[in-house]
């Protein structure tokens, strides 16, 4: 792939110092040559951490900013539902987060705080609202799976596009979020309304369509392949061919099949308003983030490698195709996990890796920091926004404004980027 | 004669074999008892079909028009969309490219809600148009011709528009932001996202509409849902034909014109260009003719344009790559898939209707290539894409 300046770089500079130990009768023109390459390209290093620490600066402020105001959206008094939620002061904020840690925290240091929790909560509700401390509570929640969602969607995206070496490549080829959509059909279908009605049979449906989709996708792919080499083609047509089954299936099921109150509990599931909190669907949602996070890190250095060829991956170690294939699985949980959670993003994970090529280095390394910070920005600032775009009593679903935000900052890359690819 | 040329005549002949069976077959066969159909009455049929055709065809028989004129619309549409297909792949050299990539489908459906929500003056009509009888006929002969076609096509103009709005908006930013030196991909990716973000528009304005009009007492939710899913079967006449036939066949011929220019662009930008290729002005050249006949396809026939992105892998599988051949392959694997999927569509079985053809587009074609990838399964051999 094009642009891989920094390991290029490296190349060249381990190439210029073989030159220079090896042969030392070299004309002296030569070695002057070689010498400024090596300058180059480490002057080409430098530069690229530079800008890396630069945007990680600028990103990572940015989220920290929007984490503080997604938590203090009940100050403004913005609740779930739009403008006209409860005022709360920071000072009655704070007090919540205080008696969380001395519930749930101080007691794991000394035990004889667990005999007092009553009296905290009680002497909690004599000051304070009713119903304030779990609005708070849940907000802190909500904005913790927000931004981890944003990191785990644009993780997998960049996972997809590097294995796979195609821009058109978004882990929803393999159909993850169109099983994910089947089994949020199946559910309404059987007269449930809400999430909250019966999460765990949610999180069976959804999780088990999403995951029988990409085994499907996988699988089939493999057997088209003949088993000897893993053709990536061949895995990307059929998983386009399959989405486009189960989505015809979808919109029937939609279109002919739902009444109108279905309808209305269908959309109300899959463009969740707000992150999930129901304490099952968190606890899953939060294990899935530390299972998949911890791979897609230590791997970080050797998914470069997958951007030569496999035979040059050969040469240095690296089994591409394992490799691949795990980058596969692991961005698909990732995005099942996000999906099932809060609701139709998938086009974050397309568009993040783009505006994060656009402004970083393609090392793997860099790409990966950048992705997890704007990834979680972009999420979060769209979750906020979300409170506050209302029209009449319909709140607008957050897969809307995800659009509304990226298109804008998509125009900007393309007018004013650089060019870099 | 060169073997890719003999499969493309074998792919022609199963084609023009699936469109007369499609026009002489009995409809609505299964709505019956099977036991009905002995072969005498299915010959019968047969037989009284043909004497419909053939009066149709010379001129004095009004009853069989409808039918044939359904059939020759699916037709020519199938044949558009598959042609479209092939040269998306071209143009873009990617596999993934289709129709939709640059977010003609999604034009397409802001268009036709923006006509049902906004322009529609007639109440809530179901989509099709305005029924094209006879005293209707006596009305419209007082309009002027554009009233004429407003009235007649309004829907479908729209959603025309729709279609060339949306990619219009996507090719112009990118060619006057990206100031020429940007590459396909990014033109990919950015036509991607603004179809996503179309999509999600609309999808929350049938919600936010229908929540309204429910709450007015008004209801509007069977017209909105019929936007995304609009039919393809209603009466077409020989205007209708006319009015879409005639801007299909132009861009058909234009794109089988430039089928060597296709072949060269697969071999990547810079040896096209070296070849004496300018390929900057040939994919948008081609990118704007293909848009059009989707628009025009998907206007009047219904949201089936995953037949363009089906049917030209399913030629590529069968002829190859080089696009003299690809070309029309693909363009008569789109007729006669469309056909087929036309006439599956009344022949009555349990979850088709002209109303799902959409769905039932997704649904056979998938199972047709799926059913033609695996058959090469056991001979181990992988197509690449070139």
């Amino acid at each position: 792939m094009a642009g891989n300046k920094s390991i290029y770089a490296e190349r060249i500079i381990a190439r210029a110092r073989e030159l220079a130990a090896s042969d030392a009768f070299a004309p002296a023109r030569g070695s002057r040559q070689s010498g400024v390459a090596a300058e180059q390209a480490k002057e080409e290093i430098r530069r690229a951490g530079r800008s890396t620490r630069k945007l990680v600066a600028i990103f990572g402020a940015a989220s920290a900013v929007v984490a503080l105001f997604s938590l203090l959206l009940p100050y403004y008094g913005v609740d779930a539902m739009g403008v006209g939620g409860t005022i709360c002061s920071p000072g009655e904020v704070w007090d919540c987060y205080v008696l969380w840690f001395q519930l749930n925290v101080a007691p794991l240091f000394d035990a004889t705080l667990r005999n007092q929790a009553t009296d905290m909560v009680a002497a909690f509700r004599e000051t304070h609202e009713a119903g304030l401390y779990s609005l708070i509570t849940t907000r802190a929640a909500v904005t913790l799976i927000t931004a981890g969602c944003g990191v785990v969607l644009a993780l997998s995206g960049l996972l997809f596009q590097t294995a796979f070496r195609n821009p058109l490549a978004a882990p929803a080829t393999l159909g993850v979020s169109d099983g994910v959509t089947l089994g949020c059909v199946i559910y309404t279908m059987m007269g449930y309304t809400a999430v909250t009605d019966a999460p765990e049979f949610y999180l069976m449906l959804v999780y088990g369509l999403g995951a029988a989709a990409v085994v499907v996708v996988m699988g089939l792919g493999r057997l088209i392949s003949g088993g000897a080499r893993y053709n990536v083609l061949d895995m990307l047509l059929v998983g386009t061919v399959i989405c486009q089954l189960v989505g015809g299936v979808n919109s029937f099921v939609q279109n002919f099949v739902m009444s109108e109150t279905q309808w209305y509990s269908f959309f109300d599931v899959t463009q969740a308003g707000d992150a999930l909190t129901s304490p099952i669907v968190c606890r899953v949602v939060v294990g899935v983030f530390v299972i998949t996070f911890v791979p897609a890190l230590l791997l970080r250095w050797r998914l470069n490698v997958t951007a030569f060829d496999d035979e040059d991956g050969k040469m240095m170690g690296v089994r591409a195709g394992l490799l691949r294939a795990g980058a596969l699985v692991l961005g698909s949980i990732m995005q099942l996990a996000a999906i099932a959670s809060i609701g139709q993003v998938a086009m974050l994970s397309l568009a993040v890796p783009f505006l994060v090529r656009y402004m970083l280095p393609a090392d793997f390394r860099y790409q990966f920091t950048g992705n997890c910070l704007v990834g979680s920005f972009v999420l979060l600032a769209c979750m906020c926004l979300q409170h506050f775009a209302v029209m009449g009593a319909v709140s607008m679903p957050v897969g809307t404004i995800v659009s509304l935000f990226i298109v804008p900052l998509f125009v900007w890359m393309i007018a004013f980027g650089k060019g870099r690819w | 004669m060169r073997p890719e040329a003999r499969r493309v005549m074998i792919v022609g002949i199963v084609c023009v074999l699936v469109v007369v069976l499609s026009l002489l077959l009995p409809t609505y066969v299964f709505e019956h008892s099977l036991v009905n159909y002995t072969p005498s009455v299915f010959f019968n049929v047969m037989s009284a079909n043909l004497d419909g055709l053939i009066g149709t065809l010379t001129g004095n028989g009004e009853a069989f028009e409808s039918r044939f004129m359904l059939v020759v619309m699916c037709a020519m549409s199938g044949a558009a969309l598959g042609l479209c297909g092939s040269a998306y792949q071209g143009a873009f050299d990617n596999p993934l490219a289709a129709p939709k990539t640059l977010g003609v489908m999604a034009g397409g459906a802001l268009g036709a809600l923006i006509f049902v929500v906004l322009l529609q003056d007639v109440g809530p009509q179901m989509p099709g148009g305005v029924s094209t009888n006879s005293q209707m006929h006596g009305w419209l002969s007082t309009l002027s011709p554009f009233e004429w076609l407003w009235v007649q096509y309004g829907e479908s103009l729209c959603s025309m528009a729709g279609c060339f709005i949306v990619v219009g908006i996507v090719l112009a930013l990118t060619a006057i932001l990206g100031r020429g030196r940007l590459s396909n991909i990014i033109v990919i990716i950015f036509g991607q996202v603004f179809a996503a973000t179309v999509t999600a528009f609309i999808s929350f304005a049938r919600y936010y509409y229908t929540a309204n009009a429910t709450a007015a007492g008004i209801d509007m939710a069977d017209t909105l849902r019929a936007i995304e899913n609009y039919t393809m079967m209603r009466s077409f006449t020989y205007n209708d034909l006319l009015v879409v036939g005639v801007p299909l066949l132009v861009c058909m011929v234009v794109v089988l014109l430039m089928r060597r220019r296709l072949t060269l662009l697969s071999f990547g930008d810079d040896e096209a260009a070296a070849m004496g290729i300018n390929v900057g002005r040939t994919r948008y050249a081609m990118i704007a003719v293909c848009t059009a006949m989707t628009a025009v396809a998907i206007s009047f026939c219904g949201h089936v344009a995953f037949l363009g992105f089906i049917s030209a892998h399913i030629a590529r599988r069968i002829v190859g790559p080089d696009f003299r051949f690809l070309l029309p392959a693909s363009l008569f694997t789109g007729a006669g898939l469309l056909t087929f999927i036309q006439y599956l569509c009344q022949s009555g079985l349990p979850f088709t209707d002209p109303n799902s053809a959409g769905t039932v587009c997704s649904v056979v074609g998938a199972i047709v290539f799926l059913g033609l990838v695996l058959s090469e399964w056991g001979k181990g051999r992988s197509h690449g894409w070139k």
